[in-house]
């Protein structure tokens, strides 16, 4: 139902009290769809961490966030690509990726290889664009290639 | 694909309309982000819709601080203010905008469908959305008396039907690109002014993310495919008696 513990307009229809939720497990709330395998998958590849920080970008990082006041939120474009990347990405077996929000609002995934090269990954609203020290490569590929991407880069 | 993640059974054909309208409210919402505060935002959209949109009202939620209200997760969506037109109401807040319909005043979709166009072209114009979150379609049924014995999705224990208990039933899915959730109830409260009538009420909401729309390029169309597959799922939950007694209307 719409705002059942906190209207803040009038629902157009809510449900008899012995159909509703127990307004007594404030901290009990329904997963959004997705959103469960979704915080398992940040887990499981990006550690804790990751987990933690991706929590401060999606809530806590408004417009003008940062020190020169210049930080766009997270666009939901790049949020979107970076979980279909993460999805594919293989389970990390050296070191968990980093996660970094660009000022343009972009995600950005680091990490190195085997031999300590940097590899970057930059999740923007209309492509993904990637970087990989050891042979000097900077590319773009468009998101629907972003299974392929995750196969190419060096693995953690 | 397998079929437990899409299990619903869409209609090769589907109505053009019914009579009685079950659609109490329908709702078609824009999720998106800015960069712009809130502080101006109401300014920017009123001063593209007043003309058709005149009456505009704040909403309890606006009163409560602007960091209160982007720390709590469920609030990020909720509207802050209604525009009120003469078919439909829009409801604006710093992370949404919605076109409704008014209470039991089903259009068509036709008419909804050009209402769209006009207000995407309003929000074009006021040029601050750098971005579509999400596109979604949600439409409210309404039906006296318990839906369920008329319906092809059910509750069972132990092999034996919920028919005559309270029950609510909820289900998400999806049917990529697209996904959405399914809520049907019979013990629905729904408000008309001041009286409340009970009864049953299917309540479906489907939406596209943000990588599969582009709100400005293709968006009235990504609504067109949600409202289409919305219909569809709706006819296809009816056994075919219970859709005789809406009266279908085909082309």
């Amino acid at each position: 139902m719409t705002a059942t513990h906190f209207p803040s307009f009038q629902a157009r229809y809510t449900t008899t009290p012995e159909l509703r939720p127990g307004a007594d497990l404030p901290n009990v709330q329904t997963a959004s769809l997705n959103e469960v395998r979704r915080e398992d998958l940040l887990l499981q590849k990006l550690g804790v961490s990751g987990w933690g920080r991706l929590h401060h970008f999606r809530h806590f990082y408004a417009q003008g966030w940062g020190e020169r006041g210049q930080g766009r939120p997270l666009s939901p474009r790049s949020l979107e690509a970076f979980f279909r990347f993460l999805e594919a990405m293989p389970c990390p077996q050296r070191q968990f990726p980093k996660l970094f929000l660009t000022d343009n609002g972009h995600l950005e995934l680091c990490w190195q290889d085997a031999q300590g090269g940097a590899v970057q990954v930059e999740f923007m609203p209309s492509q993904t664009e990637y970087y990989i020290e050891a042979s000097e490569t900077e590319a773009v590929v468009p998101h629907h290639a972003l299974a392929e991407l995750a196969a190419f880069l060096p693995s953690p | 694909m397998t079929q437990d993640q899409f299990p619903f059974q869409l209609p090769d054909r589907l109505p053009e309309r019914v009579d009685p309208c079950p659609i109490v409210e329908a709702v078609l919402e824009i999720r998106f982000i800015t960069q712009e505060s809130w502080s101006v935002l109401p300014g920017l959209l009123y001063n593209q819709i007043r003309e058709k949109y005149p009456e505009k009202i704040e909403l309890p939620l606006s009163q409560l601080p602007e960091d209160f209200r982007r720390r709590e997760a469920h609030l990020t969506y909720q509207p802050l203010m209604q525009f009120l037109g003469q078919d439909f109401v829009i409801q604006f807040g710093p992370r949404v905008v919605s076109l409704v319909t008014k209470p039991d005043a089903y259009p068509g979709w036709q008419r909804i469908r050009k209402e769209l166009a006009w207000l995407l072209e309003s929000l074009k114009s006021a040029a601050f959305i750098s971005e579509g979150e999400r596109l979604g379609v949600r439409a409210i049924n309404f039906f006296l008396g318990n839906v369920f014995p008329d319906l092809l999705i059910g509750g069972h224990v132990a092999g034996v039907p919920l028919n005559q208990t309270e029950l609510t039933l909820t289900t998400a899915f999806r049917r990529p690109p697209l996904a959405g959730r399914l809520v049907v109830t019979n013990g629905a409260l729904v408000s008309r002014g001041s009286t409340q009538t009970s009864g049953s009420v299917i309540d479906l909401d489907v939406w596209a993310s943000s990588l599969d729309f582009d709100l400005f390029v293709d968006g009235l169309e990504k609504f067109d495919d949600l409202h289409f597959l919305s219909k569809g799922l709706f006819f296809g939950l009816l056994k075919p008696d219970f859709l005789l007694t809406l009266n279908p209307i085909y082309l």
